[in-house]
């Protein structure tokens, strides 16, 4: 394959994204179930919405963070059978 | 094929994204997981929430999973920039359904990636995404 792409790790979501990706472990042992807003520097606000989160990175100065849900625990260490959705 | 913006991930294709409601403009970064086995892309019913789209009055649509159960989903027009990107956006009839980001986890199906050329090498860890040239 050719490296001459744009690679996904420079734009600021990535860095965020990367940052869920690494620590997804901690997540889900600390915040099982909760929503989370993250930023480049890592996790910025823990709720129970999208507007909750959103609203809590806003508050902290970052208007655009990278809005997720970490696993409940009852889906946690499942292998998902996606297909057919 | 065209692969012009390249990404990583851990365990399973999982992407960033930006979603857009094209009703109201509003948009949210999040992830999703690129699933060729779904016909559907799914969101959790809360980004249309953060997002500002009413589901209420928005059209059922009904799913089956793998178990066979019809499970019922909203289906609201939306905007995506797929590794948050505009050169990598389309406009499209999205699903939305209770507790799926916390559960299974938003889903890219083949509705979307019908417009895309995608390209994975898994042992590599490693996929790459562009518009489809037609």
């Amino acid at each position: 394959m050719e490296n001459n792409r744009d690679v996904e790790h420079p734009r600021p979501s990535a860095k965020a994204s990367k940052w869920v990706m690494q620590n997804r472990q901690w997540l889900e042992q600390t915040h099982p179930g909760k929503w989370i807003a993250v930023g480049p520097d890592g996790l910025i606000a823990v709720g129970d919405s999208v507007i909750a989160v959103a609203a809590a990175a806003r508050s902290k100065g970052n208007d655009d963070p990278l809005v997720t849900a970490v696993r409940r625990k009852d889906f946690q260490g499942v292998d998902l059978i996606r297909t057919g959705l | 094929m065209n692969q012009s913006f390249e990404f990583d991930y851990e365990f399973e294709p999982l992407i960033t994204l930006r979603l857009i409601a094209t009703a109201t403009g509003k948009s949210v970064m999040t992830q999703a997981t690129i699933d060729t086995g779904a016909s559907r892309t799914i969101f959790d019913s809360k980004f249309a929430e953060g997002l500002g789209i009413n589901l209420s009055d928005a059209p059922i649509r009904y799913l089956q999973g793998i178990e066979g159960t019809p499970i019922p989903a909203r289906i609201a027009e939306v905007e995506i920039w797929l590794l948050g990107t505009p050169e990598l956006a389309l406009v499209f009839p999205a699903a939305f359904m209770p507790n799926v980001d916390e559960t299974v986890g938003n889903l890219i199906g083949l509705d979307v990636l019908s417009q895309f050329d995608l390209g994975l090498q898994h042992g590599l860890l490693r996929g790459t995404l562009g518009v489809t040239q037609q």
